[in-house]
């Protein structure tokens, strides 16, 4: 073809009979667009990593505000939400007050620390499921396009850490790391709660990308690369792992919520964040309180966890349906 | 199918060396010597010994080698060198075959002793001086003793010195109590409404089920215990908050079984409503309808009896978190179960308990895989036997 001839498809006849054409991505997000629901959920998501990336932001800037003074005495201990009260501050004064969540055992208000949960929360499960990708992709991709002993010692390791409860698992990663320091940076707290939950959670994605891999390897697209001499890197870092990119969204949401409601369980265990507000530490302090009717702290964090998980999950299933179509039961 | 089975049986031999090895990485190089842990803060440097010698931690870590220390290597110097001098020349002579290779290893025994030689640069003992020497331990390494361990199934002493065997056989028991209902509970009433949600799917009831589904999955588990606990026990005081030991197991474990049901069911109904789903999408279920068969006939006798097949599989693979009990129930209603063995476990950092039971908990995920594969290939004739 000369250059100055156009590209067949730019033709007018063929453009009129093809029309334009929708990538996959393209098509998903039109369908994805018709679901009002799923919108709703994006946006309720997309708050919370909004409000985790301002506590974030405002910490390292050091900027003085309501969140990063989640830790200032805003009245009495335990003060039902809504309820005015009068208080001695630390100064003398006496003042009065009222706070939209209650207050905690050391009056603070309950309300802060719920919105700077979110911070903590989505720092675990974001580092979490950047770990797991970071191994499981790659791993898979590689075990699934190379096969042979690659794939056998990939496959291994996967039954090997299949064979394992996660709950074990997690919870004896957890333990062990906590008095670890890796590079000079202390795994206490939230550090090795995700380190924890991300090298053990990457199996079921290597697992889906690996089978993924396989039944796509044959297919026109990766035959026509390899006939024009491209490198098995490149073929898959740039023909495959693209095309089965949705796999990884679609794995990447709904496992999020996972990693929220695990950050909890090791909370309680004494594993998680102990020095900053976390949902599972104000979940796991409702014990001693719900006995003297401090429900407020308890439910604020359920509902924070609830909320941010019922749109994931349904988000979730709605980029599966409308991403890949094959995947849909009814 | 008897070749099958023994292929798959040699196949599950890596998988339990994946496992022994993955915790002696983690409970033994990671975890680290917790002697000093158990001794307590001012324990002197005997105590700690004693305590090192007692759970096997001055072992070496790896294969029985032991580097010789400086005066042991200064005294016994010549009389090593001159040994593998001696054994060098005795091997070059019987040799035949021209000039042997010299060697660059030599086991030796002294004073009953065995002593490993090794020449880093490879070349004869007599002529290069850079000689590293160690002594050789019959095996009896951490190493090699987490293996047989595992394998005779004999796990030694916990931190407070009872046998671990015998707290995890006293745990099995309430673990079951609490784990069978619940199971048992959880699989009928979500087969039950699957069933419901496939005679009316696609209405309006069945997009509230999957909504109530989704949102009961969202809840996190410890919120419902704890308001369960709160509400049920202490508020209405129906149940007994916590575990009494001179009553039957079963009061104890009656609303633990039920907040269990309440919290698993969102998930279990979801995934068995897949499961009938897919059923119903078959060509079958098709032809049975075009015949003319009501709802009720097919529902029942053709996607039930198919929807067998992954509702059993699931069960079956379920059972081994039966025995392992429920870690977060136990721990709030104080049930002596093996969840709650574990947490005890974490907090006093017992290695020695956490590692016994994940190799248990593996073992018992390998069998139960094992038997599944071989009941599959038995039953499913479409299943390849290579």
């Amino acid at each position: 073809m000369t250059p100055s001839e156009t590209p067949l498809k730019d033709k007018p006849i063929i453009r009129r009979l093809v029309g334009k054409g929708r990538s996959l991505w393209a098509d998903g997000l039109r369908r994805l667009r018709k679901r009002r629901l799923a919108i709703v959920c994006f946006w309720i998501s997309a708050a919370y990593f909004i409000l985790a990336g301002f506590v974030f932001v405002s910490e390292i800037a050091d900027w003085d505000n309501m969140l990063t003074r989640w830790n200032e005495e805003i009245g009495p201990s335990y003060q039902a939400p809504l309820k005015s009260y009068e208080w001695q501050s630390m100064d003398g004064q006496t003042k009065s007050g009222w706070s939209l969540f209650g207050t905690d055992f050391l009056g603070r208000s309950t309300f802060r620390k719920m919105l700077y949960g979110a911070k903590t929360s989505i720092t675990v499960a974001l580092c979490a499921s950047l770990i797991s990708l970071l191994i499981g992709v790659p791993l898979g991709a590689v075990a699934g396009y190379f096969r042979g002993w690659i794939d056998d010692l990939v496959v291994w390791l996967l039954t090997t850490l299949n064979t394992i409860p996660y709950i074990l698992l997690v919870m004896a990663f957890a333990v062990v790391l906590r008095d670890k320091s890796l590079f000079g940076v202390p795994l206490r707290g939230v550090t090795g709660v995700y380190l924890a939950m991300g090298l053990t959670s990457w199996v079921g994605i290597a697992r889906l990308i690996r089978g993924e891999i396989m039944k796509r390897k044959e297919s026109e697209y990766v035959l026509a690369a390899r006939a024009m001499g491209c490198s098995s890197g490149r073929i898959i870092f740039q023909h495959l792992l693209p095309n089965v990119f949705h796999i990884i969204i679609i794995n990447f949401s709904l496992r999020f919520v996972t990693f929220i409601h695990s950050e909890v369980i090791l909370s309680f265990l004494g594993l998680g964040e102990t020095d900053k507000p976390s949902w599972g530490a104000m979940i796991d302090a409702a014990r001693a309180e719900l006995a003297r009717n401090v429900w407020w702290e308890m439910a604020a964090a359920t509902v924070a966890i609830f909320v941010l998980s019922l749109a994931l999950n349904l988000f979730g299933d709605a980029l599966r349906d409308c991403l890949d179509p094959k995947l849909r039961t009814d | 199918m008897t070749a099958f089975i023994i292929r798959r049986l040699l196949y599950t031999i890596p998988i339990v060396f994946g496992v022994l090895l993955l915790t002696f990485v983690l409970f033994t190089l990671l975890g680290g010597d917790i002697s000093y842990q158990i001794a307590g803060r001012d324990a002197d440097a005997e105590t700690i010994a004693e305590i090192r010698h007692e759970y096997g931690l001055d072992k070496p870590l790896f294969v029985g080698l032991e580097p010789l220390d400086e005066d042991d290597w200064q005294g016994h110097k010549e009389a090593y060198l001159k040994q593998a001098r001696e054994a060098e020349e005795g091997r070059l002579k019987e040799s035949t075959a021209g000039p042997a290779r010299p060697l660059s290893e030599f086991e030796l025994e002294q004073e009953g002793q065995k002593i490993w030689l090794r020449d880093l640069f490879k070349e004869r003992l007599g002529g290069l001086h850079l000689v590293q020497a160690w002594r050789m331990l019959d095996f009896d390494s951490q190493f090699f003793s987490h293996f047989t361990k595992a394998l005779t199934f004999n796990f030694g002493y916990d931190l407070n010195r009872e046998l671990i065997a015998d707290r995890i056989r006293w745990g099995v028991g309430p673990s079951l109590a609490l784990t069978v209902p619940m199971f048992i509970g959880t699989v009928t009433i979500s087969i039950a409404l699957a069933l419901v949600v496939a005679f009316v799917r696609g209405s309006k009831l069945d997009m509230i089920l999957v909504v109530i589904c989704v949102a009961g999955m969202s809840i996190p588990y410890l919120s419902f215990i704890i308001f369960g606990q709160y509400f049920f026990a202490y508020r209405l005081d129906w149940f007994p908050i916590f575990f009494v030991p001179d009553r039957s197991i079963w009061v104890s474990v009656a609303l633990p079984v039920l907040i269990g049901i309440a919290a698993g069911l969102g998930a279990n109904l979801r995934f068995y409503r897949t499961v009938m789903l897919d059923e119903m999408q078959s060509d079958y279920v098709r032809t049975a309808f075009a015949k003319g068969l009501s709802t009720r006939t097919v529902l029942f006798k053709h996607v039930l009896k198919n929807a067998m097949i992954p509702i059993i599989t699931n069960v079956v693979l379920s059972i081994p978190y039966l025995i392992l009990g429920s870690l977060l129930l136990e721990r709030f209603f104080g049930i002596p179960g093996l969840g709650d063995l574990m947490i005890q476990a974490i907090n006093s950092r017992d290695f020695f308990v956490l590692n016994a039971m994940t190799y248990i908990m593996s073992l018992l995920i390998v069998i139960f895989t094992l038997l599944t594969d071989i009941c599959y290939a038995w039953v499913d004739p479409r299943v390849s036997l290579e």
